[in-house]
């Protein structure tokens, strides 16, 4: 038996066989799997982490394990496509539609591209799918609409992937307005609404030992941003423009090797506006990428190295010039069995950022199959966080003396699966423990008063993420039910500030537990009832933790009938969010909808 | 054996969830009592940005405080990024800055009596007749402004005068209001019985602080982090003309600027905080910051004592420290809201 320890990106997962891997799927709510209708809500409900996203629709990032949006890598076709001036990428501009084959990485362990200090989420299209035409059409009660085309063209040496959406949303929903203390009212949201249009496209031509994907993916989303409770509307908007296009050509050479390159463009623009405190940001950056990969294999064991090179170009208001950045990076891996049951991975990687060496990190990894049922893999190893560029340049208060977030890790994934047939059940139990140094934070300066960010904390993360998946089939019946816990410290230890009252407290907006459990009963493969619970516990908003979010528990469920005629498929699914009108916030002064319906048509061919 | 993995599995999680993990909790507190001659101390809290956690600390003469007094009087929030409290007719009037209102409360028990609306955003407040007060408001750019006129009897916005950019601090010398602006290097004269703009005084740097000496003359802090090294100017309300500046080199970021009334002195900061000697143009340094945060200070001339608020990273509950204003000797310090900032001192 093999076990792949070592590998975490999209290539390395296709060697085969791999039996333990830490990425978690994403499901992506076009399969239907699931009370989910983006990839926001997906991992809020499919995972035992947090979204932190103030209201529907709007700005959404991703805290895995205590870490920060920043410490978390979204890759797309192999290229890391954070923006490089926040550092963070804003998960409520991936349509769940488009990207129905997503996965998220939970471990702080990066091979090829660093900075995934605290896990990766790879955004891909759906690989299952092969349907011709899929239609998609959405709403729901915020007067929200969501429509979508894919066309999938071509055979086996040619393939052609069209995606075309639009979505409109008003987010006109109801909450509590909590600023009305001692009466609470019922509000209606203003100033929320916004569009987003993307075009996608995704060719694959395959020769012999010869593979070409060339993909295309444009989004252009335009938001007004909504006045937090109690303050005055400032009337915001903000407009995410990008364009990515990524070739990569595979080659297969002789002796198990095997060769690829791949060369990408991306232009991304934000612009943002306050038209009362007549606030105006602009934001343009190019990034250029060349990436080549070579892998060998000799039996079971796996050598593999890559070479890349980023070259980002920013050019705003909130510099005092265009400001460049080339990433260059070597990363080896090598995994391989030691015994039939056993196997060792080892990963180093080393990175130039403009021409000056960042730490070296490496990780090692042990996997041990101990039966069919019951696998163990540990982890040790280091990462780090590069400063974004606003961290470094920022017109005025940037700091190009800041290091890099370090983290030294120790992760353990045990998956154990004791019944696989009729009765199936499954169980994952990943402790882990971080230590972050470095810790970047933005405070007043100590000369001046102007912010400007600082190597402050150091913080330790520890706890563990478990997942439960149980079946039952019984006639036409099938009975599941899937739980994610998560539980998670994360601690400050030391502050460069002294009396700072965070020391020992929990960072802010890092909930200590969450739990979400989904139940389904699936009659005849046509009919669906989904039921899905979300706990979350109290969020420190101040870092003292005497300012805090309350805990909440947020129930939706859904409907789903699939019916067939020859090879036309009609899915359609009735939602019902927040079924008892639960008041809660997950980010201060942003109060969450009340109940809440959504409908999906889903037509296929 | 495979019942008993899961059933080992599942007690370990329980065991480890089972541990309470509730956050610190907060000490419930009710308001002070007040006399009309209790001496205290109001610190505005500005709170972080968008979160709506403002609130307004009260420091007693012993040092004890009470970290949010409107909570406790009112049991609500204050709104969000409290910026200035003032004084009128036995009221408080607080600027909440991004609420775009200005609470009204009563100075014996903190209650709310009034809430003013339709501001575009409240900076500081300037009693300017019997019933009448000016409203300073931000804006970032030398775009159309408004000083917002509100009677303090109705607590309504009754007028308003027009200016260009980021009007803030206000002192009034009797009929007239000296009005900075934080965004061009202009400090405007109004005549407060006319609500008009009389003169036009030009400095050469923006004009973000200003004090009234006991001469009744103006000293105004010009120059920010976009225009520095910043000055001081000295000008003669009288005439309306610089008469001296002080142009500092060496230290150039300083925030606030403040006039002890009783000792003819004043006082800078740019996290530490310096005497200025008006005569020699010389700085003695009088508080080192040492690992505070010093984001403002204030005068208590009765007891001459310095104030000076420590708003930490403004994510944790600062602090407010009190000097002796002799031997500039740490006195006390009390523990108040997030962003600690305005000092207000009831004599």
């Amino acid at each position: 038996m093999q076990l792949s320890v070592a590998q975490k990106t999209n290539d390395t997962l296709k060697l085969k066989p791999i039996e333990i891997t830490s990425q978690k799927t994403v499901v992506g709510f076009s399969l239907g799997v699931h009370n989910a209708t983006s990839i926001t809500q997906s991992i809020q409900n499919n995972t035992s982490y947090f979204v932190k996203q103030s209201s529907p629709g709007m700005l959404a990032t991703l805290s895995i394990r205590g870490s920060t949006a920043s410490q978390i890598n979204t890759l797309w076709q192999g290229i890391k496509i954070n923006n490089t001036m926040l550092g963070q990428n804003d998960i409520s501009l991936l349509q769940g539609n488009l990207f129905g084959g997503s996965t998220l990485n939970e471990s702080a362990q990066s091979t090829a591209i660093v900075g995934g200090a605290g896990g990766n989420v790879t955004i891909a299209t759906n690989p299952n799918d092969t349907n011709i035409i899929k239609l998609y059409a959405a709403f729901n009660t915020f007067n929200n609409t969501n429509n979508a085309l894919q066309l999938r063209l071509g055979k086996e040496r040619l393939k052609s992937f069209t995606h075309i959406n639009y979505n409109y949303d008003c987010n006109n929903y109801n909450f509590i307005n909590a600023a009305d203390y001692s009466t609470p009212t019922t509000k209606t949201q203003t100033n929320a609404n916004g569009t987003s249009n993307t075009m996608y496209e995704e060719l694959r031509y395959a020769y012999r030992k010869l593979n070409v994907i060339a993909s295309f993916w444009y989004n252009y989303t335009q938001r007004w941003l909504p006045a937090a409770v109690g303050t005055t509307n400032q009337h915001e908007t903000q407009q995410d423009s990008s364009l990515r296009g990524v070739t990569t050509i595979n080659y297969n050479l002789k002796n198990n090797q095997y060769l690829s390159a791949t060369v990408a463009l991306m232009q991304e623009q934000l612009n943002y506006q306050n038209k009362v405190l007549q606030l105006y940001s602009t934001n343009n950056i190019t990034t250029a990428i060349g990436i080549v990969n070579y892998k060998k294999t000799v039996r079971n064991s796996l050598f593999n190295i890559m070479g890349s090179n980023y070259k980002y170009t920013a050019t705003t208001n909130n510099y005092s010039s265009i400001k460049h950045q080339y990433e260059n990076t070597v990363a080896l891996n090598f995994s391989t069995p030691l015994t039939s049951h056993t196997q060792l991975g080892v990963n180093v990687t080393q990175q130039l950022i403009n021409y000056r060496y960042t730490p070296t990190i490496a990780s090692v990894a042990y996997g041990v199959n101990y039966s069919t049922n019951l696998k163990v893999r540990a982890t040790v190893g280091n990462n780090y966080r590069y400063p974004t560029l606003n961290d470094k340049y920022w017109s005025v208060g940037g700091n190009t003396n800041l290091k890099p977030e370090e983290v030294m890790y120790g992760e353990l994934k045990i998956n154990y699966r004791p019944f696989n047939h009729l009765i199936k059940l499954s169980f994952d139990l990943d402790p882990y423990y971080k230590k972050l140094t470095n810790m970047i934070q933005w405070l007043p300066s100590a000369t001046n008063g102007i912010w400007s960010p600082t190597n402050v904390k150091t913080v330790a993360q520890y706890g563990y993420d478990a997942h439960l998946l149980a079946s039952y089939k019984v006639g036409k019946y099938v009975f599941a039910l899937e739980e994610f816990l998560g539980y998670n410290k994360s601690i400050v230890l030391q502050s460069t500030t002294t009396n700072d009252a965070s020391v020992g407290r929990q960072l802010i907006y890092s909930p200590i537990f969450q739990l979400k459990s989904n139940i389904s009963i699936q009659y005849n493969n046509s009919i669906t009832f989904r039921y899905t619970h979300i706990s979350t516990s109290w969020r420190a908003t101040s870092a003292d933790n005497y300012s805090y979010l309350p805990y909440y528990t947020v129930s939706n469920a859904s409907v789903e009938y699939v019916t067939h005629y020859k090879q036309h498929h009609i899915k359609v699914q009735c939602l019902v969010n927040n079924i008892f009108n639960c008041n809660y916030a997950i980010v201060a002064a942003r109060p969450q909808p009340l109940r809440n319906y959504g409908l999906q048509l889903i037509y296929t061919l | 054996m495979k019942l008993i993995i899961t059933q080992l599995l599942l007690i370990l999680i329980l065991l480890v969830g089972c541990k309470k993990d509730n956050p610190p909790v907060q000490p419930i507190e009710t308001p002070p009592i007040t006399t009309a001659t209790t001496h205290y101390v109001l610190v505005c809290n500005e709170g972080q940005f968008n979160t709506g956690n403002a609130s307004v600390s009260r420091i007693e003469t012993n040092g004890t405080s009470t970290v949010d007094i409107y909570k406790a009087a009112n049991n609500k929030p204050l709104g969000d990024i409290a910026q200035s409290i003032t004084a009128i007719n036995n009221k408080y009037y607080i600027a909440v800055n991004n609420s775009g209102k200005i609470e009204v409360v009563n100075t014996s028990d903190f209650k709310n009596i009034a809430t003013i609306q339709g501001l575009i955003s409240p900076r500081y407040i300037l009693r300017v007749g019997n019933n009448r007060a000016y409203v300073s408001n931000f804006k970032l750019t030398n775009t159309l402004n408004y000083i917002q006129v509100i009677n303090t009897q109705t607590n309504v916005i009754i007028d308003s005068i027009a200016l260009d950019g980021w009007a803030e601090k206000m002192v009034l010398i009797g009929t007239k209001a000296y009005v900075t602006n934080g965004s061009n290097k202009y400090l405007y004269v109004i005549n407060t019985s006319t609500n008009t703009i009389d003169t036009t005084i030009e400095l050469t740097n923006a004009v973000t602080d200003i004090v009234k000496d006991n001469s009744n003359n103006v000293w105004v802090l010009c120059g920010d982090y976009n225009s520095h090294p910043n000055y001081i100017a000295y000008i003669n309300t009288t005439t309306n003309v610089v008469e001296q500046t002080i142009n500092f080199v060496n230290t150039s970021d300083f925030l606030h600027i403040a006039y002890n009334a009783t000792s003819n002195t004043l006082f800078l900061l740019d996290k530490n905080i310096y005497a200025l000697n008006k005569t020699s143009s010389l700085l003695e340094l009088v508080v080192n910051k040492g690992v505070h945060n010093f984001y403002n200070f204030g005068i208590d001339v009765t007891n001459q004592h310095l104030i000076v608020s420590d708003a930490k990273d403004f994510q944790q509950q600062g602090y407010v420290y009190r000097y002796s204003l002799n031997n500039y000797v740490l006195l006390d310090s009390s523990k108040v809201g997030i962003g600690p900032s305005e000092i207000f001192v009831k004599e």
